[in-house]
């Protein structure tokens, strides 16, 4: 599979270039309006750029997307159906349909009994499950997330990154994942795109990206862990390392100054 | 005098207690935010505070009942930063408008604000158009135009980027201090807990914390409990004092990096 962006005019985009590295897990990150879910809609191809090609070969039904808007679909209807509709539009023919729900809503952390509730009756962070879900049934290659991880606690995060992580490695996914704050998602992404008014300011592997981006001093948001591994190794001119969680970067730091 | 006061609330919606037996007063001129995991009844409770679900019990907001016939009144003292786009009016102005009696003097009232959130620009376009960002910024100035009391705020943080939060949380204190309002904001990661006076704890239906922020990150148990994670400098504080590697008491992260190079 390719994602590549060619010359892409939209919005805030004039003449952008991008090709992403699949199964990875990509971040997407910029301050509110940079054009963040502009560029989610572009490569999911939910809408065309005025100039410009998005090339992506695969299916329009491998591309699986949730942003604000999908929450606008939730108003009637049982969570079930809910789950099951684009699986039905796109007639795939899944097998034992009902019981792969099941496991899905399990992976993705929601009880049984949600199943016969009403969609528009329930919490944002079960919608969010939910439209995961819906989304897992039809086997996406492509997984877009803009915008959904902001709502959901601790738990449900660190559980549904696992879940993200299980399906680049064993299942060859490609998830790309949008976010106002760097530091909901810095643990677990593998790439990273960082976007300003329409304009890319780095893309590539997150050390690298933020690591080059602080030795040339850019007044940038960054994740507070690489902020402080930063600063302490240019005070001691020493290297830490690349460190995702605080843990590792506990240990790394013991290392150096024990 | 206490600006909102709520007496043994207890709710339930679709067979689960939601709320058990709730007591909570909040002075005015506070900063409070409200934590728990998903579900744990966080929106539920703004939707009753600003009586968009109507309960038997007595919560009261400036000695006001809220009740349905009390609405205009409740409307006059709270008002409600919502996520979604509810602007109808036909450019930012006549939104702003819609708030005041019509006096000549005001433009010029309302520039000043739109130009000190930045919103300028947007005064003659169509309040459909600004993002999230700056939807929550109008609705600033709309509670502060209309003098509210209490403004509700339902985990509306956590869509900012840093930069905004600060612009945001710099004016809404500048504000607070000459209007004397109060806060109530819904959080579901204690980064956002940092700037407030006072955070309650909300788990199975009960009030389990209430206190100021610094003291209940203090009672790591708990937080474990309730899976909330601490915010970033006061994690890795902690974590640095268990293994030896810092002296101090501060969680500025430039006095940390000083601490350890000591």
């Amino acid at each position: 599979m390719q994602i590549v962006l060619k010359n892409i005019s939209y919005n805030k985009f004039n003449d952008l270039n991008l090709n992403i590295n699949t199964n990875s897990i990509i971040g997407i990150v910029g301050p509110f309006g940079c054009g963040k879910t502009d560029l989610s809609l572009l490569i999911s191809k939910k809408i065309s750029p005025d100039n410009g090609e998005v090339i992506l070969d695969i299916d329009n039904n491998k591309i699986g997307i949730i942003t604000s808007f999908s929450f606008n679909e939730m108003l009637y209807g049982s969570v079930l159906d809910f789950i099951k509709k684009y699986s039905i539009k796109y007639s795939y023919k899944i097998k034992d349909i009902d019981e792969r729900v099941l496991e899905i809503i399990k992976m993705v952390g929601l009880k049984e009994e949600i199943l016969s509730k009403s969609v528009f009756n329930i919490s944002k962070s079960e919608k969010i499950k939910v439209l995961l879900s819906q989304t897992l049934l039809f086997n996406p290659e492509l997984i877009i997330l803009d915008n959904v991880i902001e709502e959901l606690d601790n738990r449900s995060k660190t559980k549904l990154f696992k879940l993200i992580i299980k399906l680049k490695k064993f299942y060859n996914k490609t998830i790309i994942i949008t976010s106002s704050n760097i530091n909901l998602i810095y643990e677990y992404i593998d790439d990273l795109v960082i976007l300003d008014n329409g304009n890319i300011i780095s893309y590539g592997n997150k050390y690298d990206v933020y690591n080059s981006l602080f030795k040339e001093n850019i007044y940038l948001d960054y994740p507070m862990i690489v902020k402080f591994s930063n600063l302490l190794e240019n005070k001691r001119d020493i290297s830490l390392g690349n460190n995702d969680c605080i843990n590792e970067l506990i240990k790394a730091i013991y290392r150096e100054f024990r | 005098m206490n600006l909102l006061e709520i007496k043994n609330l207890t709710y339930s919606f679709d067979k689960k207690r939601v709320f058990d037996n709730i007591n909570l007063k909040v002075q005015d001129n506070t900063f409070i935010s409200i934590a728990g995991k998903n579900c744990c009844g966080k929106t539920t409770l703004i939707k009753i505070l600003s009586g968009n679900i109507i309960t038997n019990n007595k919560i009261s907001i400036n000695n006001i009942m809220i009740n349905p016939l009390n609405k205009d009144l409740i409307d006059k003292e709270v008002f409600v930063f919502s996520p979604d786009k509810q602007c109808y009016s036909k450019t930012v102005l006549d939104e702003l408008l819609m708030d005041l009696d019509n006096d000549n003097l005001i433009l010029g009232k309302i520039k000043k604000y739109l130009k000190e959130f930045n919103l300028l620009e947007y005064l003659n376009k169509s309040p459909q158009i600004l993002n999230y960002v700056e939807r929550q910024k109008l609705s600033l100035i709309k509670a502060i135009i209309r003098k509210s009391k209490l403004l509700l705020m339902d985990n509306i943080f956590c869509y900012f980027d840093k930069f905004s939060k600060i612009e945001f949380i710099t004016l809404l204190k500048k504000y607070q201090q000459e209007l004397k309002f109060s806060i109530v904001l819904t959080i579901n990661n204690l980064e956002d807990s940092i700037f407030t006076d006072r955070l309650i704890i909300i788990n199975n239906g009960k009030i389990l914390e209430d206190s100021s922020p610094d003291q209940i990150y203090k009672k790591e148990k708990t937080l474990k409990m309730v899976d909330l994670k601490l915010p970033f400098n006061y994690e890795l504080f902690n974590k640095l004092k268990l293994y030896n590697l810092i002296e101090g008491q501060s969680v500025d992260i430039d006095d940390m990096v000083n601490q350890i190079c000591k």
